[in-house]
């Protein structure tokens, strides 16, 4: 997913090596932007055309085990390589109701990138980045005050930014079973409370509330913005398209609830499809994609984190160096270390239509933050009630 | 051998239009997913489902708010023509600005301006703010009482080339005679318009309409990256992206998808046979 051309470099040798190790093995990789990946995904499905390897994201894998279209490769891996991933990882990302159905690949905690110019500009310096979701408000006022311009960028109503909120806060999105809604609780109202005001406030951007995630990026570049909470592999665009803002740029761990101190680790997953006529190469060519030498060689291009426990242990996220970009492979290992990949849960494309149409609700103040939550309780309690 | 060179053009509007079309009115009949071991036949669950779903009301009458865009469109576009048929020197600049948005990808001018109507960073705040008109700024692309007309505005701004080219073809073909008799008979240039021009104008004017109608009511490029269906904006064609094939957000529902787009072809055949009658029967006066 999104791969092409920046790495072209790093996966064209590795099918070529494993092409000559494997001389009955013909791979032909294909690479879709992140934009409607999994619309243009699922079509391959419905043509009968879809890979045998596919790239997903951790969150979206029980839409393909619902949907049928991904089968689980219990059989097709052994037990060693299998032991090889880090086991709280494997089983949050991959294991589905005691079934293996990918493998974990790579993980992208998110980090908070600060333009130290635009703190400058502020009077402000890198202490008074909060730390707290509590200490953003007022953050982000004092920089619109002293500099017109923003302190940070939420994106509200994209994919499953409602569900990572509440989750950040401990809120439980379903039940234990997946079958009644969960998150009509006074931390979630909390949650919608506080980020509305936000956005009532004037502290954030109005635009926010139409944004999709590629808009904080393209603020930050631009240099219109203080914060953003983005994959560290991102450092590398920043670089190419905007010098000056890299040069500016540090980087931190993401502020938090005082009360909650969860981190989300965005995992990339890879499965296998069910209509695959080549179920154990798949596997195995997987499996060679992610092993320790591979994951090391390509978290080191891209600030991601392996998810094989030996790879972990290289030096490279033991003693980072003090330039930025070992200074972020030193903040993506302490936010791995606590992260967490958000469990896949069924009917995760509902929920996050229902979470993301209150959301929006809210914030065009059309119903408060608590009939915000009864309404889609409701809603989701519906479709799951069927 | 007339069936000869009409096989090229069935073979590909059946494969490509007919078909499709029929599979469309089938699917809404359906639960559907494909690869699905067992889909289950429902006959009109997702229409009496359509009738309870109010965010799919609020897309319909979006849809038809939308169709206001059409008077203005041809209003505007025959201003254009006149203003630039005349043979003057220099016009063809003129006429080729005004075509320019047409020839732009819809992709490229959406962009150009939601930055245009950015709230907080936008030119157009910016230059309200700086007339003194308004200081807050106005959410040109976030309030609920402008989204949806502010992206009309870019699909009149966009599309406003096209007809005024329509338009000057019209013009061109106004028998020289006709106005000249008007003239000669004492009309002065307004009369001239309103009783020579636009009368013979009509099957433009008709065209241009029914054109227009259409693709108002199948709005999508627009929204999709100008509001993303947010605030307000949704139409029935987003609807149908949303439900049918947005994995990330709704997740794939074909079979009411589908029963969201027989209800659009409906209101699309309605309005254009209505459409068409009126026109012939003002044309045959």
């Amino acid at each position: 997913m999104q791969l092409r051309p920046d790495f072209d470099d790093y996966f064209l040798p590795l099918i070529e090596q494993y092409e000559e190790e494997h001389p009955d093995v013909a791979i032909r990789w294909e690479d879709y932007p992140a934009t409607n990946y999994e619309t243009k995904l699922m079509m391959s499905f419905f043509a009968h055309s879809a890979p045998d390897v596919i790239n997903l994201s951790s969150e979206s894998v029980t839409s393909y085990i619902k949907n049928g279209t991904i089968q689980s490769i219990d059989d097709y891996i052994d037990s060693e390589s299998r032991a090889a991933y880090v086991p709280r990882i494997l089983s949050s990302a991959g294991v589905y109701k005691d079934r293996l159905w990918c493998l974990p690949w790579y993980a992208v905690p998110e980090v908070m990138f600060v333009n130290k110019q635009i703190l400058e500009e502020a009077g402000m310096s890198m202490e008074d980045v909060p730390r707290y979701y509590d200490d953003l408000p007022e953050f982000c006022r004092q920089i619109r005050e002293r500099t017109g311009k923003f302190g940070y960028y939420p994106i509200y109503t994209e994919g499953s930014r409602v569900q990572v909120l509440l989750w950040e806060r401990g809120v439980p999105i379903t039940s234990p079973d997946g079958k009644q809604a969960a998150f009509n609780t006074p931390e979630a109202e909390e949650v919608f409370t506080f980020w509305s005001d936000l956005y009532f406030e004037g502290l954030v951007p109005r635009n926010s509330i139409t944004a999709t995630h590629r808009t904080p990026i393209e603020q930050y570049k631009l240099g219109n913005l203080a914060l953003l909470t983005a994959g560290p592999q991102l450092s590398r665009q920043f670089k190419n398209d905007a010098p000056e803002v890299y040069d500016a740029t540090e980087v931190v761990e993401l502020p938090r609830w005082s009360n909650s101190e969860k981190s989300l680790l965005a995992l990339m997953t890879l499965a296998v499809s069910k209509e695959s006529h080549h179920s154990k190469e798949a596997v195995d060519f997987a499996v060679f994609l992610t092993n320790e030498a591979n994951q090391i060689e390509f978290a080191k291009r891209t600030i991601t984190m392996p998810s094989v426990t030996k790879a972990l242990q290289d030096p490279l996220f033991q003693n980072s160096d003090d330039s930025l970009r070992g200074r972020m492979f030193a903040v993506a290992a302490r936010e791995t270390a606590k992260g967490e990949v958000l469990r896949p849960i069924r009917n995760n494309a509902m929920l996050n239509e229902v979470l993301n149409d209150v959301m929006e609700s809210t914030l065009l103040g059309r119903v408060t933050p608590k009939e915000a939550l009864e309404e889609a309780e409701r809603r989701i309690n519906d479709v799951l009630g069927r | 051998m007339a069936w000869v060179f009409l096989m090229p053009t069935i073979i590909v509007m059946g494969v490509f239009q007919f078909l499709p079309m029929v599979c469309a009115f089938a699917l809404s009949l359906w639960d559907y997913f494909p690869n699905a071991p067992e889909n289950q036949f429902v006959f009109l669950d997702n229409f009496i489902r359509l009738l309870h779903d109010s965010a799919f009301w609020l897309s319909v009458r979006n849809s038809l708010l939308y169709l206001l865009c059409v008077p203005i469109i041809v209003v505007l576009s025959l201003g254009l023509a006149l203003l630039v048929e005349p043979k003057i020197p220099g016009i063809g600049f003129f006429r080729a600005c005004y075509y320019l948005p047409v020839v732009t990808m819809m992709v490229v001018v959406a962009f150009a301006w939601s930055l245009i109507f950015d709230t907080d960073n936008g030119l157009l705040n910016a230059f309200l703010a700086a007339a003194g008109i308004s200081e807050e700024g106005i959410g040109w692309l976030t309030n609920e009482r402008y989204a949806l007309w502010s992206v009309m505005a870019v699909t009149v701004w966009k599309g406003l080339g096209y007809y005024m080219v329509l338009f000057i073809v019209g013009l061109k073909a106004v028998p020289m005679e006709l106005r000249e008799a008007a003239r000669i008979d004492g009309a002065n240039s307004i009369q001239s318009f309103f009783n020579v021009t636009i009368p013979s104008l009509w099957p433009v004017i008709s065209i241009a309409s029914i054109i227009s109608s259409i693709s108002a009511l199948q709005v999508f490029e627009e929204i999709y990256m100008m509001t993303n269906g947010r605030v307000g904006t949704s139409t029935v064609v987003f609807d149908i992206y949303e439900t049918g094939f947005d994995m990330g957000n709704g997740g794939i529902d074909l079979g009411y998808a589908s029963a969201m787009g027989v209800v659009l072809f409906a209101i699309i055949f309605s309005f254009t046979a209505i459409s068409a009658r009126k026109m012939d029967s003002m044309y045959a006066k």
